[in-house]
C-alpha cells in the first residue's frame, strides 16, 4: 500500500483556511489532552487519594482503602499510632488493640499479605520518616527474611512508587486506582461512604471455611557438616543497618511465626542448620537495644502438630497469635536491655525436640 | 521508555517536539537534534547498550563508505556476517549450543547475555541498507545521516523496518513546511489509534490470556478455556500494530513518513495474502533479501526450479520463525506457514480457488491455531491447549473473556489503521480533536492503573 500521505489541500483555493483550521484542530487536541490531564492530576493533587500528606491539599480524613498496599502509606504516618506490626499475612492475626492496651503503646496493623522483606523494609522506613518519636516496632519475620537471595523476586506487585520519592510518587498519580480512592475519599467527607478502619487489624479465620488439611513434610537434605558454610542472609543485614539508624528508645520485637511441623526442616538437615543461623542472626540484632528481643515461635512443639490451630501450614490460628502477643507483651514492657533469649532458646542443629508452648524457653527469658 | 508509559506520553514525546520546533530553524542542527533523542529514549532502557548500537553504527557505515570508494563487495559481505554474527551470539548463541547439547550429550556452558533491546530490528537495518547500497538502489551517506536512519526512535526498537530509499532523504527535512498541520494531526490519530489498539484491546486480550497459558504449563486444559488461547493471534495483532501505529504517527510529527506494516491482516483470504497484510515490512524484507537469493535459479539450475523454490519458501519461513525467537517452537510456527504457503500456491496452480468465506475461514483459523505453537515455550504446553479444543467453553468463561469476541470481532470487521485515520482526518472537523483528547486521557488512566505491559515484539 502506498504510504504517502500529501495533502490535497495545498492546492486548495482556500488553502491558508484549511490550514488555519488544522492549526485550531491541534490546538483542540493539545487543549484536551493536555488540559485534561493537568486538571485530574492537580485535583489528585489536592484530593491526596492515598493520603500520604506529600503536598498541601483539601486536608481531607479517612481513607476509604481496604487493600493494605496502598492503605497502609496513610496508616504508616498516622500521628496517632506510635507502634506497628509489620509482616506479611503470617502476622496479620497480631491484635493491634489488644497489643494497644496491655504493652502501653498506640498500635496500627501494618502487615501486607504475600509481601517479603523489601516491602517490609520499605514500610518501615516510611513509617519512621513520618514520625518524630515511635515507640515500637514488631517485625513476624517468616522464611523469606532467611533467604539467602538478595533480589528476591516479588510475590505480587507492590507499589514501591507510593513509598518513595515525590517524583515517583507523581509520575505515578494518575491511574484509575488514583482516582477510585479520591472518589472515596470524597464521599467520606459528604458523609456518605463509612472510612476504613484506622488501626488495620484483619481476622483471617472469620473467613476460614474449611479445616486446614496437612500435607506431607517437605524435604530435606541431610547436613554434610565439615562442608557446610552459614548462609549469606542480605535480608537479615538489611534489617540491621535499618535498625541501626533508630534511635535506642524504639522497641523492636522480632518474631518468627510458628508454622504447622511438616514445614519444618528435619533435625539435622542443612535446612536446619540455615535456619539456626538466621535465628542466631536476628536475634543478635536486637541483643542490644532495651525493651526489645527476638522470640521463636518456629519450633517443632506439641502445637505445631495440632493442625486444628493453623488456619494452613504457614498460618497459625488465634490461640497462636494469642500465645505470641503474650511473649510480645512480655518483652515491651520489660525494661531489661536487650533481652536476647537466643542462647536459651534457639536449639543448636539436630536438637530439635518435641515440646510444648509453654515449656519455650523464650517465655523462661520473659521477667 | 515504552511509548505505552505516561513518562514518554507526557514528557519525553511533547519535549521532543517542542525541542524539535526550535531547532528546525536551523536545518544543520535537525538531524543531530533527533540523534541525540534517538540515544536517549534507546539508552533510557539500558544506557550500557548505547555502545553496541553506536558500534554497530560505526562499522557499518565505514564498511559502506569503503565499499563507496573501492566497490569491493567483500566490504559489504563482512559488515552483513559481522551483523549476523553479534545478531547470532546475543539472541542465538544459548540456543544454539542448547540445542547441540541436547542432541549429542555435549555439556557447553550458557553465555546468558542480555538480549539489547531492538537489535533484530537495526541488525536487518543494517544489512537492508548494505544490501541495497550493493545492488544501486541506495546511496552512500553522512554518519550523522546514517545513524539516525538505524535508531530514529520511533522505529529502532520494533521497526517497522523502512527501506533506505524511503525514510534516508526524508531526515533533516523542514517538519514545519507544507501541510504540517494536517500530516500533525495525522500522526496525533495514528498515536492514539495505535495506544487504543495496545492498551484498550491488546493489553485486556494478554492479562485473559496470561493466566491460561500459565495453567497449560503444568496440565491439559479440559475446562473449555483452550478455545480462548487461540486469541492470542489477536493480542499480538493488536499489540504489535498498536506499536507501529504509535511509531508512524510519532515518525508524522517530526516530518517523517515510516512504512505502514499492518494492512487488516484478519481479512485476507488466502494465507498468501494473509502474509501480504500482516508485518508487511519484514515480509518485504524476507522476500526481497532472504527468499529472492535462496530461489535464484542460477544455484539448482532449470531442471530443480520447482523444488528449489518449495525449498526457499520453507527455509525463508523457518528463518522468518527463529527471527522471533531463540526457540524451536519459533522454528515450527515459521516452518508450518511455509508448509501452508506451499500448499496455497500448489492448490493455486492446480484447482480452483474456493469460496472466499472457506479462504478466509481457513486462513484465519490457521493462524490463530498455529499462534499457539508461537505463544507457548514447548510443543507439550501446545498439546495441552490443543487437546483441550475438544471441550468447548461454558458461558461463565466465555462471558469472563468477552474483551477476546470484542477485540476479534474489530480486528476483522475494521480497515486498516491508516485508512480509518485519513477517513476521520479528511477534513479538520473539531470534534475530532476533543474526542481523541478525552480518549487519550482515559487511555492516560488506564495505564497508570495497570502495570506496564511491555510490547510483545520488544521480546524479538
Amino acid at each position: 500500500m502506498n504510504s504517502s500521505i500529501s495533502g490535497s489541500n495545498r492546492r486548495a483555493p482556500a488553502g491558508c483556511d484549511v490550514r488555519l483550521a488544522w492549526r485550531h484542530w491541534l490546538t483542540i487536541f493539545c487543549g484536551t489532552f493536555f488540559g485534561l490531564s493537568a486538571l485530574l492530576f492537580a485535583l489528585l493533587l489536592l484530593i491526596d487519594p492515598y493520603d500520604t500528606g506529600r503536598f498541601p491539599g483539601f486536608g481531607l480524613v479517612g481513607i476509604g482503602d481496604n487493600t493494605t498496599r496502598t492503605a497502609d502509606a496513610s496508616r504508616g504516618r498516622d500521628p496517632q499510632f506510635n507502634a506497628a506490626v509489620i509482616g506479611s499475612s503470617t502476622g496479620q492475626l497480631l491484635d493491634p488493640y489488644r497489643l494497644s492496651r496491655e504493652a502501653g503503646f498506640r498500635f496500627a496493623q501494618l502487615t501486607i499479605a504475600a509481601t517479603g522483606p523489601q516491602e517490609q523494609l520499605i514500610l518501615m522506613r516510611w513509617v519512621i520518616s513520618h514520625h518524630s518519636q515511635y515507640g515500637a516496632f514488631v517485625v513476624v519475620t517468616d522464611p523469606l527474611w532467611c533467604s539467602s537471595d538478595p533480589d528476591l523476586p516479588l510475590s505480587r506487585p507492590f507499589p514501591f512508587w507510593l513509598y518513595g520519592s515525590d517524583l515517583d510518587y507523581l509520575a505515578h498519580l494518575l491511574s484509575s486506582r488514583s482516582l477510585d480512592r479520591a472518589a472515596w475519599r470524597i464521599e467520606i467527607a459528604l458523609g456518605i461512604r463509612k472510612p476504613a478502619d484506622p488501626v488495620g487489624y484483619f481476622n483471617y479465620m472469620n473467613q476460614v471455611k474449611h479445616a486446614f488439611v496437612p500435607g506431607p513434610p517437605g524435604p530435606s537434605a541431610r547436613i554434610d557438616r565439615d562442608n557446610w558454610l552459614p548462609p549469606s542472609l542480605p535480608w537479615v543485614d538489611r534489617l540491621r543497618a535499618f535498625l541501626a539508624d533508630l534511635p535506642q528508645s524504639v522497641r523492636v520485637v522480632i518474631a518468627m511465626p510458628p508454622v504447622y511441623f511438616t514445614l519444618l526442616p528435619q533435625p539435622g538437615s542443612k535446612q536446619a542448620a540455615d535456619l539456626d543461623a538466621c535465628k542466631a542472626a536476628l536475634a543478635k540484632i536486637v541483643s542490644d537495644r532495651q525493651g526489645s528481643g527476638f522470640l521463636d515461635f518456629r519450633l517443632d512443639t506439641e502445637a505445631a502438630h495440632d493442625a486444628v490451630r493453623f488456619a494452613d501450614a504457614l498460618h497459625s490460628g488465634e490461640g497462636l497469635a494469642r500465645q505470641m502477643e503474650d511473649a510480645i507483651i512480655a518483652v515491651l514492657r520489660s525494661d531489661e536491655v536487650g533481652i536476647n533469649p537466643s542462647h536459651r532458646t534457639i536449639p543448636q542443629s539436630g536438637q530439635y525436640g518435641r515440646r510444648s508452648w509453654r515449656a519455650q524457653p523464650v517465655m523462661d527469658a520473659i521477667p | 521508555m515504552l511509548f505505552n508509559s505516561h513518562s514518554f506520553l507526557l514528557a519525553f514525546l511533547p519535549g521532543a517536539i517542542v525541542v524539535y520546533a526550535i531547532i528546525n530553524r536551523y536545518p544543520r542542527l535537525r538531524i543531530p537534534c533527533l540523534l541525540v533523542f534517538s540515544l536517549l529514549f534507546y539508552g533510557y532502557w539500558n544506557p550500557s547498550f548505547v555502545l553496541l548500537l553506536v558500534a554497530s553504527i560505526l562499522v557499518n557505515w565505514f564498511a559502506a563508505r569503503q565499499f563507496a570508494a573501492t566497490r569491493n563487495g567483500a566490504f559489504i559481505t563482512a559488515a552483513i556476517v559481522l551483523n549476523l554474527a553479534v545478531l547470532g551470539l546475543f539472541k542465538y548463541a544459548d540456543f544454539f549450543t542448547g540445542s547441540l547439547a541436547a542432541l549429542g550429550g555435549v555439556s557447553i556452558g550458557r553465555l546468558d547475555f542480555v538480549l539489547p533491546l531492538g537489535i533484530s530490528f537495526f541488525t536487518f537495518h543494517h544489512i537492508m541498507y548494505l544490501a541495497d547500497l550493493r545492488r544501486g538502489r541506495a546511496e552512500s551517506t553522512s554518519l550523522n545521516r546514517y545513524a539516525l536512519y538505524i535508531c530514529f526512535f520511533p522505529q529502532a526498537v520494533a521497526g517497522p523496518l523502512a527501506r533506505w530509499s524511503e525514510v534516508g532523504r526524508q531526515f533533516g527535512r523542514d517538519a514545519f513546511a507544507d501541510d504540517w498541520e494536517q500530516r500533525c494531526a495525522l500522526g496525533v490519530t495514528f498515536i492514539m489509534a495505535g495506544l487504543v489498539e495496545k492498551v484498550a484491546l491488546g493489553d485486556p486480550i494478554g492479562q485473559i490470556l496470561d493466566p491460561i497459558y500459565q495453567a497449560a504449563t503444568i496440565a491439559p486444559l479440559h475446562d473449555g478455556s483452550a478455545w480462548l488461547a487461540l486469541g492470542f493471534g489477536f493480542q499480538i495483532f493488536f499489540d504489535f500494530a498498536g506499536y507501529s501505529d504509535i511509531a508512524i504517527g510519532i515518525g508524522l510529527l517530526f516530518g517523517i513518513q515510516l512504512p505502514y506494516n499492518f494492512n487488516a491482516p484478519f481479512r485476507a483470504t488466502s494465507i498468501l495474502m494473509f502474509w501480504q497484510r500482516w508485518h508487511m515490512t519484514l515480509s518485504r524484507f524476507l522476500r526481497d533479501y532472504l527468499f529472492m537469493p535462496l530461489a535464484d535459479m542460477r544455484i539448482a539450475g532449470m531442471r530443480h526450479t520447482v523444488t528449489q523454490y518449495v525449498v526457499a519458501i520453507l527455509l525463508t519461513m523457518a528463518l522468518c520463525g527463529l527471527w522471533h525467537g531463540a526457540g524451536w517452537n519459533f522454528v515450527l510456527w515459521g516452518t508450518m506457514h511455509g508448509a501452508a504457503i506451499v500448499f496455497a500456491l500448489g492448490w493455486r496452480r492446480v484447482l480452483p480457488s474456493p469460496p472466499m468465506i472457506l479462504g478466509w475461514a481457513t486462513t484465519i483459523g490457521f493462524f490463530l491455531v498455529s499462534g499457539v505453537v508461537f505463544r507457548t515455550a514447548s510443543l507439550g504446553v501446545a498439546w495441552n491447549i490443543y487437546s483441550g479444543l475438544a471441550t468447548f467453553p461454558d458461558t461463565r468463561i466465555l462471558s469472563k473473556a468477552w474483551i477476546v469476541g470484542v477485540g476479534a470481532l474489530l480486528a476483522i470487521a475494521l480497515p486498516a489503521t491508516q485508512e480509518l485515520c485519513q477517513r476521520i482526518n479528511l477534513r479538520p472537523l473539531a470534534w475530532v480533536p476533543a474526542v481523541l483528547g478525552v480518549i487519550g486521557v482515559g487511555l492516560l488512566v488506564q495505564l497508570g492503573g495497570n502495570e506496564s505491559y511491555e510490547f510483545i515484539y520488544f521480546r524479538f
